[in-house]
């Protein structure tokens, strides 16, 4: 037994990862889609998406920040994607733009491109790309004055904004209904900080983070700083649920030619959320197997040596 | 008795030997080579994106083994691809449209707007690099002063945005005479006394108790020897310890989603060339 425990404590580390590489590898090529409960925040999120003023002669826009990298396209790609596929299906009008990210402008891009196709949306009309922005104070004083101003020309056919009928009566940040930051930096504070308190009726602000940021996200949320909130991958699957049904409905009304078929950027294929839900569910199963065995393995080996001090006295 | 886990990782030597270094030299110009080769042909490229993330994905992935010269050689060309990506990107997307061409005049360049006085930023820019000169170093305070006396101002107001609704929210009443819709599991509590119904708010009641808690642990102008602020201290204590973990717990969730993604990209490539060679099974 003593043996035993002692080889427990001094495992190699390699193991762990071999074990834990070889339940991704298997539950990835199983792949079944969760079905999971969607949490408050994002059916908070979800609601005002559907709710605002953003429909073809309402108005407004939505605008989706695409601050992240392609190291985390497994969360906030998945954000990204839920989140364009519910503006399209809903004809919710909407632009991307990356703030101090200069590969969140080209994956936006991509993301968003290949959605329009699917979904039969028109560029300039239904959407629009205010492609990269640096990430400095200037930015933030002046976008909320003077959109067409700073953005000037738009990403996709380098014109200027004021030329696409989606900008008619976009002038400042009074005309956008909802500004969501999907990002895996702390760039949503920015907004909070230097846009948000100068708007009156304070402006919207979602935030699509990665699961690092959730923590330290959630008092936002609950001061109403922030509307809603998609926490990591779990939250892009229960996003990903919610937009499901709507394209159901879409494609059994005949509005929409197709359903979802997942999308390649830079030559990766990018699976659903809910089927990434699945083996992240496997995953933390085993690491919490680790976490038991670990704990085991040290209070046996405690309760011995204990054991072992009495016996010597 | 040895119960530490031996140690994996060897001490980081960069001097490579010279075969290795003519391999990975060689790995280099066969990339760069194939790259210009492929350029232009949709394709061809995709094919050689897939190819290129695969290997770089389990190059990178070979850290896990044991420090090693392939993933050191995929460190580097990450960084510099980075650092190149980003500087031609920066130029091409902020620096000449918003500053180069309206700088310069329509005759020497096309849509330029003859707009000189945007010359002095470059100056002003140039006064940060006049600490390499120590005669000169002296300038450069005019443009960190400047830059600083600014944010600062700033910083102070958006501090007052940020944290005035936080302030704000934290003052939460337990009972109030209105209904406030709450998380499913503990929803506002009608209690009537008398005529008036109140209504009771367990989370807010949780969130006050928290908050005293951590208050008293971090509040040192009193000792913590007297029972009345020992107990809530130690509680606070027990409580941050909670909310690290939370994080702690997040963390390692994010951690594993990006790693997800990253078997998702490798298995998906893999079963794509599997069909491509055997057929379609």
């Amino acid at each position: 037994m003593q043996a035993f425990v002692e080889k427990l404590q001094a495992l190699d580390r390699r193991w762990i990862y071999l074990l834990l590489s070889l339940v991704l590898i298997v539950s990835l090529i199983v792949g079944k889609q969760v079905d999971p409960v969607v949490i408050p925040p994002v059916e908070q999120l979800y609601k005002i998406v559907d709710d605002t003023p953003t429909g073809p002669g309402e108005g407004k826009i939505i605008v989706l920040c695409t601050t992240f990298s392609a190291s985390t396209l497994g969360e906030n790609g998945n954000h990204a994607i839920a989140l364009m596929r519910h503006c399209f299906l809903k004809k919710k009008r909407f632009a991307i733009t990356a703030v101090g990210e200069a590969q969140g402008a080209l994956l936006g891009r991509a993301i968003a491109t290949q959605l329009a196709e699917q979904y039969g949306a028109e560029y300039g009309v239904d959407w629009i790309d205010f492609d990269f922005q640096l990430n400095t104070l200037a930015f933030y004083t002046s976008f909320p004055k003077d959109i067409p101003g700073t953005v000037r020309v738009d990403g996709v056919q380098g014109k200027p904004l004021t030329s696409y009928p989606i900008m008619q009566g976009i002038d400042t940040i009074n005309d956008v209904a909802l500004l969501i930051d999907i990002t895996a930096s702390n760039s949503v504070f920015s907004w909070l900080q230097y846009v948000q308190p100068n708007t009156k009726p304070r402006l919207k602000i979602g935030y699509a983070c990665t699961g690092v940021m959730v923590a330290e996200a959630y008092p936002f949320l609950d001061s109403g700083q922030l509307v809603g909130m998609l926490p990591g991958l779990k939250g892009a699957s229960d996003y990903e649920k919610l937009v499901d049904v709507i394209e159901e409905q879409e494609l059994a009304a005949g509005n929409i030619p197709q359903r979802y078929e997942p999308i390649r950027v830079g030559g990766m294929q990018l699976n659903t959320a809910r089927q990434l839900m699945f083996t992240q569910d496997k995953a933390h199963i085993l690491i919490i197997a680790f976490i038991a065995l670990g704990n085991i393995g040290l209070f046996i080996a405690l309760r011995l040596r204990r054991r072992a001090g009495k016996e010597r006295s | 008795m040895a119960n530490v886990a031996p140690d994996t990782t060897v001490a980081r030597n960069d001097r490579e030997s010279p075969v290795v270094v003519t391999v990975l030299l060689g790995c280099l110009a066969a990339f760069i080579i194939l790259s210009l080769l492929f350029a232009g042909k949709a394709a061809a490229q995709d094919h050689w994106t897939r190819v290129l993330s695969v290997v770089a994905t389990l190059g990178i992935f070979t850290i896990l083994y044991r420090e090693n010269p392939l993933f050191r050689f995929l460190e580097h060309i990450f960084i510099g691809l980075a650092t190149g990506f980003g500087v031609v990107y920066l130029w091409l997307k902020v620096m000449e449209p918003r500053w180069y061409i309206p700088m310069m005049p329509a005759s020497l360049v096309e849509g330029g707007e003859g707009k000189w006085w945007l010359f002095f930023a470059l100056l002003f820019g140039l006064l940060f690099f006049s600490v390499y000169f120590p005669k000169l170093s002296w300038m450069n305070r005019f443009a960190i002063g400047i830059i600083m006396g600014w944010a600062a101002g700033y910083a102070l107001r958006a501090f007052v945005g940020l944290i005035g609704p936080q302030i704000t929210a934290a003052f939460k009443a337990p009972i109030t005479k209105y209904y406030v819709e709450g998380l499913p599991a503990l929803n506002s509590i009608p209690m009537t006394i008398g005529e008036t119904t109140w209504w009771w708010h367990p989370y807010w009641l949780i969130s006050l108790i928290v908050l005293m808690c951590v208050l008293a642990y971090f509040f040192f102008s009193v000792e913590h020897r007297a029972g009345w602020i020992r107990k809530p201290a130690v509680a606070g204590r027990y409580l941050l310890m909670l909310s690290l973990g939370t994080i702690f717990g997040t963390t390692v969730m994010a951690r594993l989603s990006l790693l997800i993604a990253r078997f998702d990209i490798v298995i998906d490539n893999i079963r794509d060339w599997g069909v491509m060679i055997l057929g379609k099974m």
